[in-house]
């Protein structure tokens, strides 16, 4: 009983000491100076939101793309110095018999239906991540045949997967012992939208028509 | 009156489709040893890609009758090997597996198309036509059925 009294008078003793009541007062009468501090949170959270947008802002940038150098039918093939307007990117194998060909056909299609002028700026990029057994011939001969302008990669080990994972792509080489191949490629099916810099603009993931295909790529040309 | 109606509609219905069966007949991709409770249609091979040694074979299969059929894929001339396979998402990419058989349940459609199930063929020993027809052989049941496939551009 005789402990109450100091427990409930502390909180209120420490509130209101007579030095700080005139303060308070003081303070809602005039309004201006009632958070003092409010500026320099605003500082805070403006800077901070800047400093974090602008890590992120470059932070994200490799995560998303950007420049490359592969293997096209033997010769060096570099993204910076051959990249269009719009590059459609996709990441396969060229003994894939169903989805990979699939994939490349609605974008042939999707091709087929741009304008010339269109077509000019486009460009498909194909690149097979079964460094194993596909050859850079290969790559290129299988990719051609969707369409003319398509281009074939395939390069060394370490420089597919870097390019592939800089667009966020991924694939697994799985063992198929019963299989008469002997292996298959489980690999990511999604058609990736590069700007002429390199930078993921837009994807589709499970491409299976060409006319979302068309749509997104009147979109970005 | 209601009734009578029902009935035209229901006996029409069942001339149109007696009436078309020869039709389907016709397109089926069922070709010397048939199978009767099989019905086969859309039976294409999508014509191999220069570079690559391997191609599918699609198709609608229908199980017409009341019991689960079991199919498995003997072989297709001129491929060096053939296999069941089926697309599927794993882990977020796209994965193949083989299968040893089909089983398409009583009364039932399965349709091989892209991105799921297909046949897989491998090396074909020569080159392939558009519009040339291939025969495929099945066991359904362990009874031997072969079907016709047509050769297709992608």
């Amino acid at each position: 009983m005789k402990s109450q009294p100091p427990s409930s008078s502390g909180p209120s003793a420490l509130l209101s000491p007579d030095s700080k009541s005139p303060d308070l007062k003081s303070a809602k009468g005039s309004g201006v100076t009632s958070f003092p501090w409010l500026p320099l949170i605003v500082a805070l959270v403006l800077t901070g939101g800047l400093i974090g947008g602008w890590s992120y802002y470059l932070l994200k940038q490799p995560s998303a793309g950007g420049d490359f150098t592969l293997n096209h039918g033997g010769q060096n093939w570099h993204f910076g110095s051959r990249a269009k307007s719009l590059n459609l990117l996709y990441v396969g194998y060229v003994k894939c018999p169903d989805v990979c060909p699939m994939s490349l056909s609605f974008a042939s299609q999707a091709f087929q239906k741009l304008s010339v002028e269109e077509k000019s700026k486009a460009q498909l990029i194909f690149i097979s991540v079964d460094v194993d057994h596909d050859t850079a011939q290969s790559v290129a001969e299988y990719a051609q045949q969707f369409d003319p302008s398509f281009v074939g990669l395939t390069g060394a080990r370490e420089m597919i997967d870097q390019t592939i994972r800089s667009v966020g792509a991924s694939y697994v080489v799985e063992n198929a012992p019963g299989s008469y191949l002997g292996y298959s490629v489980a690999h990511t099916d999604r058609l990736f939208f590069l700007d002429s810099k390199g930078r993921v603009i837009d994807t589709i993931p499970n491409p299976r028509s060409s006319e979302l295909i068309v749509e997104k790529m009147k979109e970005h040309l | 009156m209601n009734l009578n109606f029902r009935l035209l509609g229901v006996v029409s219905l069942l001339t149109g489709m007696i009436s078309l069966s020869p039709c389907l007949a016709a397109e089926v991709g069922v070709v010397g040893k048939g199978h009767s409770n099989l019905e086969i249609s859309e039976a294409r091979v999508f014509a191999p890609r220069k570079g690559s040694n391997t191609t599918a074979a699609y198709a609608i299969l229908k199980n017409t009758s009341d019991k689960p059929m079991q199919i498995t894929f003997q072989k297709m001339a001129p491929f060096k090997s053939v296999e069941i396979h089926e697309s599927l998402e794993k882990d977020g990419r796209m994965a193949m597996q083989k299968l040893e058989s089909l089983t398409i349940p009583a009364k039932s459609l399965l349709e091989l198309k892209p991105g799921s199930h297909h046949f897989m063929l491998f090396d074909a020993t020569a080159s392939l036509k558009e519009g040339e027809m291939l025969t495929g052989q099945l066991s359904i049941d362990g009874q031997a059925t072969d079907i016709s496939f047509k050769v297709v551009p992608r």
